[in-house]
């Protein structure tokens, strides 16, 4: 029997963020890859397809995102694909397999988030929701190019780090 | 991968397009055959999106969403039940699924991309599978379109899903788009707007029949024409290309640039000047509705009326024709073409005037024409702020009685403080910036002739 309108809805929710992640990882431009789930999931809205189980709801999205954004980084960016299509298909993979799992990383990470101090946050928000260049950031804040991205990588490691920790603590409280 | 952090770093060099041709090989094939490496760049790209959207939702003031996914700090984490999870995964479906159909409009399945914030006199929209409605009302959401302001008086205010405002103003037409970047493509007429920061790379785009804007954020006015384009940028930068030849110019806060088909080789970019009280139109350039009809011209046409009735021949027509010619043949007259809400005539004061005109309290408008036939007329003009976007439209109705107590030729002095604000938000004009003028007959037929029109000090 095909999924309703309103399950379909909740796996895509259920993924947004990795799916998402998938469309930036083709596009590396943060407010495309929302676009992108959004065209997804209206797609899968507007009846163009139908699912029998949520693992393939989500396999459509992912290759359907993949697509979007190979169109995109075409139209906008005049590019093609950086990476080869079989890391890419690896990459969505993993993502497919841990997305059947339940999905809790994405509200550790928000936490997280919340967390930061101000200027950390802002050097996210440059990076990542501006959709800056690192040389442009560091013109930015003040900073030498190699600061900016030591920096970059210790906030990721630490968003890593902290996610690890609220999954953790989270499992041993159930 | 051995060094997280330095592997992070690799990474995000890569990802920054910040590495040579044999590093980025080694990235790649690294990606290819090693777990690790692909689980920390899948989780720079999760973080990525999802540090976005935290901006995203805050920067839209709905933070409800960001709060109800975030656990109070003192909350234990054995509250993230299975309960909980379901409830909020519910949440974020039902508020998604709230979002995507307010983003579409009840008839179809096309992206809301722009919101009507306020608007006065007749105006069409045109949806992109043809529909058309001349209904829009303050709250109106849109997908892309055509929005044509159907009068002189008409204008309307719109707002993209980030906040970034457009007035468009007078007899306008322009086709909205947002896909990757915000597009508008002003056909004719004027716009203002004030655009909020766009993400890098991805400006908002203006286009006129003769050149192309490209605008990060900023505030700026645009006035189209057939044959040129003149660009006043308030705040922020705009670059504009020229489209005949492709020449680009950087235009800074507080300057202006005109970029016309005509002219091939400067396109100077000049500071704002001093305003002025007084304004005289030259009537042959400032016109952007209705035609311009040379004396000369109408005198051949006289005479060649002589002609055919046989009350003069034709070599003696040729004579007075040739007696009355001059190099310099400017003097005529505008008249009145037909739109859909009677004979308009509109002059751009920006077109001759080199420099701001603002309106002060003691003057008056001077303006003398011919009406020839019985029907009112709206006298108007568009304002805006000074250094700033549109700021209204005032006007004052005159009875044909008051037009024609002396044969078909008039002369009327109108000060500015008789102007009555369109939209009546009690807004004075004193201090404001002279856009344009524009006169409209009652009726589409009217036959109405401009022959001066003069910005006077008492």
């Amino acid at each position: 029997m095909a999924l309703s309108e309103q399950h379909i809805l909740r796996v895509l929710m259920k993924s947004r963020d990795r799916i998402a992640a998938a469309a930036w990882v083709v596009v590396r431009d943060a407010q495309a890859a929302e676009d992108i789930f959004q065209n997804v999931a209206i797609k899968a809205m507007t009846k163009e397809v139908s699912f029998d189980v949520d693992g393939a709801v989500l396999s459509w999205a992912f290759i359907t995102a993949r697509r979007e954004a190979i169109d995109w980084l075409r139209r906008y960016r005049k590019e093609s694909l950086a990476l080869d299509i079989e890391t890419i298909e690896v990459i969505e993979r993993e993502w497919l397999n841990e997305s059947q799992q339940e999905d809790t990383r994405a509200e550790a990470l928000r936490a997280c988030l919340q967390e930061l101090p101000p200027k950390s946050a802002d050097l996210l928000r440059l990076r990542y929701f501006e959709g800056l260049a690192c040389v442009v950031v560091a013109e930015r804040m003040g900073s030498g190019l190699d600061a900016v991205y030591k920096r970059l990588s210790r906030l990721h490691q630490t968003l890593k780090e902290c996610v690890e920790t609220r999954l953790a603590e989270a499992a041993e409280h159930e | 991968m051995n060094d997280p952090s330095s592997n992070c770093e690799l990474l995000l060099r890569y990802l920054d397009n910040a590495l040579s041709p044999e590093e980025r090989a080694r990235v790649e094939k690294l990606l290819r055959v090693d777990r690790a490496a692909r689980d920390m760049f899948r989780d720079l790209a999760e973080q990525a999106v999802v540090i976005a959207d935290v901006n995203r939702v805050h920067q839209a003031n709905v933070s409800q969403l960001a709060q109800s996914n975030t656990d109070p700090p003192s909350r234990p984490q054995s509250n993230l039940t299975t309960f909980v999870k379901a409830v909020l995964a519910l949440a974020a479906v039902l508020l998604f699924a709230m979002t995507v159909r307010q983003l579409l409009p009840s008839d179809g399945g096309e992206l809301k991309i722009i919101t009507v914030t306020a608007i006065d006199g007749p105006t069409q929209w045109t949806g992109s599978a043809g529909r058309i409605t001349d209904e829009l009302i303050v709250g109106s959401e849109l997908p892309g379109g055509t929005i044509e302001l159907m009068s002189a008086a008409s204008w309307i205010e719109f707002e993209f899903r980030d906040q970034s405002r457009v007035i468009l103003s007078g007899q306008s037409e322009v086709i909205i788009s947002e896909q990757q970047h915000k597009e508008l493509r002003l056909k004719h007429g004027s716009l203002s707007a004030n655009v909020q920061p766009q993400p890098a790379g991805r400006p908002m785009l203006v286009h006129t029949p003769t050149a192309e804007l490209k605008i990060i954020g900023t505030q700026f006015n645009v006035d189209a024409l057939a044959d040129s384009t003149r660009l006043a940028v308030n705040e922020g930068r705009v670059r504009l290309k020229r489209l005949v030849d492709g020449k680009e110019v950087d235009v800074p806060a507080h300057h202006e640039v005109r970029a016309s088909m005509q002219d091939e080789n400067g396109m100077s970019v000049n500071e704002r000047s001093e305003a002025v009280s007084v304004w005289k139109s030259d009537l042959k350039n400032d016109v952007v509705s209705g035609k311009w009809i040379s004396d000369h011209w109408m005198l051949g046409m006289k005479l060649k009326d002589s002609v055919a009735s046989g009350e003069m021949n034709e070599a003696a027509a040729i004579r007075a024709y040739k007696n009355a010619a001059t190099l310099q043949n400017e003097s005529g007259s505008v008249w009145a073409e037909a739109s859909p809400f009677g004979s308009l005539v509109a002059l751009s004061v920006p077109q001759s005037s080199t420099r701001p005109v603002v309106l002060g309290a003691n003057t008056i408008f001077r303006i003398r024409g011919r009406l020839h036939s019985r029907v009112s007329v709206t006298f108007g003009i568009s304002t805006r702020k000074k250094d700033g976007g549109f700021a209204g439209k005032y006007s004052d109705k005159f009875p044909d009685s008051d037009l024609r107590s002396n044969g078909n030729a008039f002369e009327i002095e109108l000060p500015i403080t008789k102007l009555q604000q369109s939209a009546k938000s009690g807004d004075s004009l004193i201090g404001k910036e002279l856009s344009d003028w524009w006169c409209v007959a009652d009726s589409m037929s009217g036959k109405l002739e401009i022959t001066s029109v003069e910005l006077v000090e008492q």
